[in-house]
């Protein structure tokens, strides 16, 4: 029954993306609308990455281990907020003026360089890939753990793989404007019932903390292993330079898309207020050390809390509110990676066809994802690398949104390959590194290299060292396109 | 006076929540078990954070407004609007 409850809620989420949308016929209005999302359109997009699948399954496992440490999450997203106040409202008058569909056009257009919009392209799809796998995965986790069945795990994969490819193809990102309306509302009504359960399960909040404090007062602290204060700063740190400059390509489209630079303040300014719901999973997490058994995955924890002191058609909720933070960031890495493939990694110049591989690209990527979620391949070593990876691009992206642009494109690019294959040394050789995050090391070698190359470019062509790309105030939207098809 | 958005006043007021959370574990009452109002402190601390946050960018928007961005904004939306009465819908090519 439950799991008939929970199919049936993620058949609605995909239908709610498709209902009353016209399919969207050509890639700049499937990707960016008209550019012209109002501020209630834009919220909602925007908030997207604040509630996803890892603060549902993910948050609440660290507190679990690392006690009131979880609060980094806190922290890095509530600083995000701060940045990109100051950040994308720039990003958005550059795409609007230049007419950008993708991060990639961003970075082509500002340094002059095809190749560098391709690595951009590249680098940014090949790591959203495992970082849309754990979205897939995690929707079936929280099924799982819902129902108590593996099939129903795997059908709820399917299906709501099915689903996002649906309703990311045939309404682009209106559609999913709407999904994330529901999500977030259906996550705000999960977590409530989740901590209320917590209060009426294991006891009041105040009483809670009272018996941590007690038996493992190591949790009330920044301090225990693997979650000390290297982590935090570093972390905190790494992940805010990299959010906050958006070097995520999947978060692009709804910063292009918003009305204007003012909508995009308006929302940052308050869009931190979201951090209060995160204290929920961190408060079950911690509380789950009173029952759960202390061998308990991390993943398993919220669930664990909510199934020992809820109801099943409660659980059903949740694991619906779970389904929706899956199926949201899906559906906008989809979008994410089949814009970088069919608009700057691939030299399409018939529009339509541009489009229809576009498509296709969208169903593959989920397809992929869904393969690797299913057959349980262990990928996430790869999703180490996607947020280390993907903030090596913050220096570039920090260069570019200036007024003027005076670093050559090389050794931008240079720099970029140089910290990612860092992370990646890092990552995959176990080098030790004390706690720091590896994405923060790398981004010492990669702006040593990104300085170097600057210097020999100045000594080989001083005549041409000056501005690559000049502030582009003079061209409206429509009036100038750069952002691609080559 | 700065129409820029990123003045330096302006940043300065916003390093202080960002300051103040990256912080966080070397504070007194966060590196020793503390309960305030029944709840751990490292909790309490980042939900003023958080109200921080929201002030400082209330403050920042508002200066930002007087001094010269509310005039921006005008003319940023008169462009928009221009551009979707033309159906100047961007695509690049």
């Amino acid at each position: 029954m439950l799991t008939v409850a929970i199919i049936i809620g993620i058949l609605g989420i995909g239908a709610l993306g498709v209902a009353g949308r016209r399919r969207q016929t050509e890639l700049s209005s499937w990707t960016v609308g008209k550019r012209d999302l109002p501020r209630w359109t834009s919220w909602f997009l925007q908030a997207g990455e604040s509630l996803t699948t890892f603060s549902f399954l993910g948050l609440a496992g660290i507190a679990f281990g690392g006690g009131v440490a979880a609060l980094f999450a806190v922290a890095y997203l509530t600083i995000n907020c701060v940045i990109q106040y100051f950040v994308i409202p720039r990003q958005r008058e550059l795409g609007a003026n230049r007419g950008y569909l993708t991060m990639a056009d961003f970075f082509k257009d500002r340094f002059k360089s095809k190749a560098l919009g391709k690595t951009v392209a590249l680098v940014g799809a090949v790591f959203l890939i495992p970082y849309l796998q754990l979205q897939i995965t995690g929707l079936g986790m929280i099924v799982q753990l819902a129902t108590g069945s593996e099939s129903a795990r795997g059908y709820s994969m399917a299906v709501a793989s099915v689903l996002v490819v649906v309703f990311v193809i045939w309404a682009g990102i209106r559609g999913l404007a709407k999904v994330a309306v529901f999500k977030d509302f259906a996550m705000l009504a999960a977590l409530v019932i989740v901590l209320a359960g917590v209060i009426a399960g294991i006891g009041g909040i105040p009483d809670i903390f009272a018996k941590i404090m007690d038996t493992a007062p190591s949790y009330l602290t920044i301090s225990r292993p693997g979650f000390d204060a290297t982590f935090w700063v570093t972390s905190v740190i790494v992940t805010s330079i990299g959010a906050g400059l958006n070097t995520f390509p999947h978060l692009w489209p709804p910063v292009l898309a918003a009305k204007s630079g003012a909508v995009l303040r308006d929302n940052v300014k308050w869009l931190s207020v979201y951090q209060f719901l995160l204290l929920i999973p961190i408060t079950a997490g911690i509380a789950g050390t009173l029952v759960l058994d202390p061998k308990t995955k991390g993943n398993f924890v919220l669930l664990g809390v909510a199934q020992h002191t809820l109801p099943e058609p409660l659980i059903a909720v949740i694991a619906i509110g779970g389904a929706a933070a899956a199926m949201v960031p899906a559906g906008a890495i989809a979008m994410g990676i089949s814009s970088l493939v069919s608009n700057n990694l691939l030299s399409v110049k018939n529009p339509k066809l541009r489009f229809r591989i576009n498509h296709v690209v969208v169903a593959v990527a989920v397809g992929l994802a869904l393969a690797f979620g299913l057959a349980k391949s262990d990928i996430g070593a790869l999703l180490l690398l996607t947020y280390g990876g993907l903030t090596q691009m913050a220096p570039a992206v920090a260069i570019a949104i200036g007024r003027k642009v005076r670093i050559g494109a090389v050794p931008v690019n240079l720099g970029i390959v140089v910290g990612t294959l860092c992370v990646a040394v890092i990552t995959f050789g176990n080098i030790p590194t004390g706690g720091v995050d590896s994405g923060l090391i790398s981004l010492a070698p990669n702006l040593a290299v990104l300085a170097i190359a600057e210097l020999v470019r100045r000594r080989r062509h001083p005549a041409g060292a000056g501005t690559q790309a000049d502030d582009v105030d003079a061209p409206l939207a429509g009036q100038a396109a750069v952002g691609a098809g080559a | 006076m700065s129409t820029t958005l990123a003045s330096p006043k302006r940043l300065t007021i916003a390093s202080v929540p960002v300051v103040g959370m990256i912080i966080t574990p070397f504070l007194p009452f966060v590196s020793t078990p503390t309960l305030w109002l029944g709840l751990p402190s490292a909790v309490v601390w980042m939900a003023l954070m958080i109200v921080a946050t929201v002030a400082a960018l209330q403050i920042i928007e508002r200066t930002y407004l007087r001094e010269g961005g509310a005039e921006l904004d005008r003319l940023e939306a008169e462009q928009s609007a221009a551009a979707a009465a033309a159906g100047t819908v961007t695509e690049a090519h």
